[in-house]
């Protein structure tokens, strides 16, 4: 039997990875028992989803050239 | 000065480097002029320190674990100054009271919509990305948001396979409650 404490992180792994059978089949089975998993199971993915655009691709700042001026010129200054 | 450091051009560090090493650095910290700050002091620890490069890895490569350290470091003495309540949640929580938490909140994550363009809600998830733990932020942001392989995540930060998985867990539960609670009542 998984308990709830297990399917968590089985759930995460599972985003990423294909799990073994009988872990898979554990977790199918909890998550049809289970309805706080099943609860967070429907959310799991979007949350990461919604995580991924802290990306720094994402940011419009930027150094600007003064900046970076700055910075090289505290660099020679040391 | 041996070589290795004699064929290295330092005089092109600032307009090579910089623009990825904040990159790397605002993430974390979350703050223009702090993640400015650790690039500066990223150059000019690697300046004093050139005698020591062994040539073994590239002078990115290089780099970068200066400022790894250098952010590690910041987020150390950041807690010393501050205590944070968001921590308190999802450490030790039984999920039981998760569920609390999610109903005082007058909406849930799956009511937001994903854009990457909406500078408010990047705002939301960073300040939540910083309230976490340190250990779990760093996981989180090499993992989560920037995809990183599992493996070189687990090493970077000396973690077992199995115990990544329950930190991302406990820290997606948390950023749950948290992007929730600035989103949906404040």
């Amino acid at each position: 039997m998984i308990t709830c404490k297990e399917a968590g992180p089985l759930m995460e792994k599972e985003e990423f990875e294909k799990l073994p059978l009988m872990k898979r089949l554990g977790l199918r089975f909890h998550l049809f028992i289970c309805k706080c998993c099943k609860g967070y199971k429907k959310d799991s993915h979007h949350i990461h989803e919604i995580v991924k655009s802290a990306d720094s691709k994402y940011a419009d700042s930027a150094l600007s050239e003064e900046e970076k001026a700055q910075i090289k010129s505290q660099i020679s200054a040391n | 000065m041996s070589k290795v450091q004699d064929s290295i051009d330092t005089s092109t560090w600032v307009d090579d480097y910089s623009d990825m090493l904040y990159n790397y650095a605002i993430v974390r910290v979350n703050d223009h002029e702090m993640a400015k700050d650790l690039v500066q002091d990223t150059f000019i620890s690697a300046l004093k320190g050139l005698a020591n490069f062994q040539g073994k890895s590239s002078v990115k490569t290089w780099l970068f674990s200066i400022i790894k350290r250098k952010i590690i470091d910041h987020w150390r003495k950041q807690d010393t100054r501050q205590t944070k309540p968001m921590s308190a949640l999802g450490t030790d929580t039984e999920e039981g009271e998760q569920r609390i938490i999610e109903r005082q909140t007058n909406g849930t994550i799956s009511q937001i919509e994903v854009d990457y363009n909406n500078k408010e809600l990047r705002e939301a998830i960073m300040g939540c990305i910083q309230d976490l733990p340190d250990k779990w932020r760093g996981i989180v942001i090499d993992k989560l948001v920037e995809g990183n392989e599992t493996e070189e995540v687990c090493k970077e930060h000396d973690v077992t396979a199995s115990n990544l998985w329950v930190i991302i867990h406990r820290a997606k539960v948390q950023l749950r409650d948290c992007i929730e609670l600035k989103w949906f009542n404040s």
